[in-house]
């Protein structure tokens, strides 16, 4: 283009879609008759009906300059774009060129959430309308209602513009709008709308402000004096546009960054800060009021405990026939106790998967059981027993079998309800029954796990079978209490480095099986 | 020359001869498709460019530096990869799974506390908004489609400013709608920041509708190397024909 350009003008046209009913919410006036006089040449604004119009005049180049709101303006932007943006408006009172998509509906309608949208009636904007079709749709979309399929909704009806929308739900013609905040405030401002008469139930995440665009290719000086006189103009008069007056305008650039920044947001939310504060906190507390003094654990402690260990050492091993039969009745007590448990978990478990069982109040009594002997500890179990059945393993073994069956049928549950469920869709659809599709596609997914789960608490009650001797529950427990009331301390020691290696043996034969079969 | 390879070769463990001799080379800013079916070699010819597979024979020349270990951190900062299966962390919003392009340049002390500096966000955030996802910028990614999720991985690749973005088959875990505006989105970014792309597909019709130039590949060989504009559908089909390989189904095979 030549520069000889400018003079091919003897007027400039600003073409300008729809926003409202009519030049109050969409004001360019004064902001053309401020270019006429600076530039010299008229420069008229051209209120076109609809979005298609405007942008048809601009690149057909019949306008120079245009409003076309952002989404009409990136249409445009990706067909190699004969425009360029160069102002986005700043409405007064707000510091930042957005605004938003609102859902509105009457203050008495049911809808609460956008859900509820689906199956009303709706009143749209233009196809080519940013808050009144492009970001509703998005918006939708997300909960699963698709804008453009029509039996989404009761009824449909296409609005010429936001006012017209914001109209029709208050007089009950849709039920709901999704609207301009900029419209929507200003026809509360105006009064033609009451706050009373509506609600807004959903509301967009930011929108950029739409810009001010002219030709790519008018003469560059031309496109410099239009820019820079916009961007300064409220200086001089009072400024106005989409949304009525206007603080000012400013540069797409600097408008862009701001709009990115309002994304911005603390990579620690307080909420999370608060949390990890309060555990601080709470547990400073818990030390305090424990009186847990690490110096004296670290000084008289320190050596009443070498005391102890002095006189544990050398460890005793002169009945070690004796101490490995019981070590021996140690380990079948807990693995008889894993095997009553994991017998029990089996159905307790099922029943207690929300998924599998067959009623809730079934899952509830199931998951109440699970929760009662977990909660009763093996020790008191046994304690109990041993009252009961008298001295001997099978107090042990009852006691593990059931403390264990609660941890394990939770377990089960968990690893159930964490199931995939789509394989157990596509056998149901081929007409297998309830139990074949629990055999064939929720016991194949939990096996892993189910091994998993079987060795952990059989690792764990043989460590606790140890135990279980001390209150007369049978195996190597018993022998250590013994050794313990009778002061022979190297006894003591004995026991425990038995019981060490049986764990540690223990320990290496169940990652051995895990490595194998998981 | 951006990317010069040369007489590139590699056999796997179990025998596989996945590149019998491959010469390539891109220019800058071009949209380049490698074009073939699954075991045709081109994940592997990809993987050799920027490291992830060590070929036996032959070089790779980036910006006329041939391709070493001392040389290869430096072209990794300069290209990125997006990938079939997304490859995202999936417990981490959108805006984190972008940030992690950043690691090998931030605080490795801020970074484990998941702390980044305010122009790591802001150019994080501006890559999302490039990619249309800026309002799922704070979701989880996991709660996204897969459309979606592959945008995410797009922004991830591009935060870094690369010269080079390999694309490794993008669109195969996606529905047809869907690759074609992620193909879309590619070409579209690639544009904007003169970014040279190499991307692996097994669709003809998207190679045809996108790229700038098709590298057809076969048994480990290269057998079509031509501008997109001078191609056809039918002519692809001819020279895969005589190669036997199954790019495209006859009807016998069905």
């Amino acid at each position: 283009m030549s520069s000889s350009n400018l003079k091919v003008f003897n007027s400039l046209i600003m073409a300008v879609a729809p926003g409202g009913d009519n030049l109050e919410g969409l004001d360019f006036q004064q902001l053309a008759s401020y270019l006429s006089d600076k530039i010299g040449i008229p420069v008229k604004p051209k209120y076109c009906k609809d979005y298609n119009e405007a942008m048809t005049m601009l690149s057909d180049g019949i306008a120079q300059i245009g409003w076309l709101g952002a989404y009409a303006y990136k249409k445009l932007e990706s067909d190699n774009s004969p425009v360029v943006e160069f102002a986005v408006g700043v409405p007064k009172g707000k510091n930042v060129p957005f605004y938003r998509s609102q859902f509105i509906v009457r203050s008495e309608s049911n809808i609460q959430i956008l859900e509820d949208v689906r199956n009303k009636r709706i009143a749209l904007g233009d196809v080519y309308s940013t808050s009144g079709y492009e970001v509703p749709r998005r918006e939708l979309l997300d909960v699963g209602i698709n804008l453009q399929n029509e039996g989404s909704f009761k009824a449909i009806t296409n609005v010429a513009n936001h006012d017209e929308a914001i109209r029709s739900v208050i007089q009950g013609t849709a039920d709901v709008a999704p609207v301009s905040s900029i419209n929507l405030e200003l026809m509360i401002a105006n009064g033609t709308i009451n706050t009373k008469d509506f609600r807004i139930i959903h509301q967009s995440p930011n929108i950029p402000g739409a810009p001010l665009v002219y030709l790519r290719n008018l003469e560059k000086n031309l496109k410099e004096q239009i820019k820079s006189l916009v961007l300064d103009a409220h200086n001089h008069i009072d400024v106005s546009g989409y949304g009525g007056h206007m603080d000012r305008y400013v540069d797409p650039v600097e408008s862009h960054r701001e709009y990115i920044e309002s994304y911005l947001r603390p990579q620690w939310t307080w909420r999370t800060i608060i949390g990890i504060l309060a555990f601080i906190m709470i547990y400073t507390l818990i030390v305090i009021d424990l009186e847990v003094d690490i110096s004296q654990l670290l000084s008289d402690s320190f050596l009443y405990m070498k005391d102890v260990l002095g006189r544990m050492l050398p460890p005793d091993f002169s009945n070690f026939n004796h101490l490995m039969l019981a070590m021996l009745e140690t380990v079948e007590i807990a693995m008889l106790g894993t095997l009553l448990a994991i017998a029990l978990s089996i159905p307790i478990g099922l029943l207690s998967a929300r998924n599998i069982a067959p009623n809730y109040p079934i899952y509830l009594i199931a998951r109440t059981i699970t929760v009662f002997f977990r909660a009763i500890p093996e020790f008191i179990m046994a304690m109990i027993l041993v009252i009961a059945i008298g001295f001997g393993a099978m107090p042990g073994v009852i006691a593990l079998g059931f403390h264990t069956m609660g941890f394990l049928a939770k377990f089960y549950a968990e690893s159930i309800e964490h199931v995939n469920e789509e394989p157990m869709k596509a056998i149901e659809s081929m007409g297998a029954s309830k139990w074949q599709i629990i055999a064939f596609s929720v016991v194949p997914q939990v096996i892993p796990s189910f091994i998993g789960n079987n060795l952990y608490i059989l690792d764990r009650n043989i460590r606790m079978a140890t135990m279980l001797g001390i209150v007369g529950a049978g195996g190597i427990g018993y022998e250590l209490q013994s050794a313990f009331r009778m002061f022979e301390y190297p006894r003591v020691s004995a026991i425990i480095i038995i019981i060490f290696l049986t764990i540690f043996v223990i320990d290496m034969l169940s990652s051995y099986i895990r490595s194998k079969v998981l | 020359m951006l990317l010069e390879i040369k007489g590139l070769r590699k056999t796997f463990d179990d025998g596989t001869r996945a590149l019998q001799g491959v010469d390539l080379s891109v220019k800058l800013g071009e949209f380049v498709v490698i074009l073939g079916s699954s075991g045709s070699g081109k994940t592997t010819l990809l993987r050799s460019i920027n490291g992830l597979v060590n070929p036996e024979a032959g070089e790779v020349k980036f910006f006329d530096q041939v391709i070493s270990s001392t040389t290869l951190p430096d072209l990794r900062k300069k290209t990125g990869m997006v990938f079939q299966d997304f490859n995202l962390v999936n417990n981490l919003s959108s805006l984190n799974n972008v940030l992690t392009g950043l690691l090998d340049s931030s605080n490795s002390l801020m970074s484990m506390l998941y702390l980044f500096s305010r122009e790591q966000k802001m150019q994080a955030l501006k890559c999302l908004e490039m990619v249309g996802l800026l309002d799922k910028a704070y979701s989880r990614v996991d709660k996204l489609s897969g459309g979606q999720k592959q945008r995410v991985g797009i922004a991830r690749a591009i935060i870094k400013n690369p010269t080079l973005l390999l694309a490794d088959e993008p669109v195969a875990s996606l529905d047809p709608m869907i690759s074609g505006s992620i193909m879309t989105l590619l070409k579209n970014i690639g544009h904007k920041i003169g970014l040279t792309i190499i991307c692996n597909l097994h669709q003809v019709d998207l190679a045809l509708k996108y790229s700038d130039r098709i590298v057809g590949l076969s048994g480990g060989r290269i057998v079509l190397d031509a501008p997109t504009k001078d191609l056809d559908e039918e002519y692809i089909r001819k020279i895969y024909q005589g190669h036997g390989s199954g790019l495209f189904f006859n009807e016998d095979d069905i």
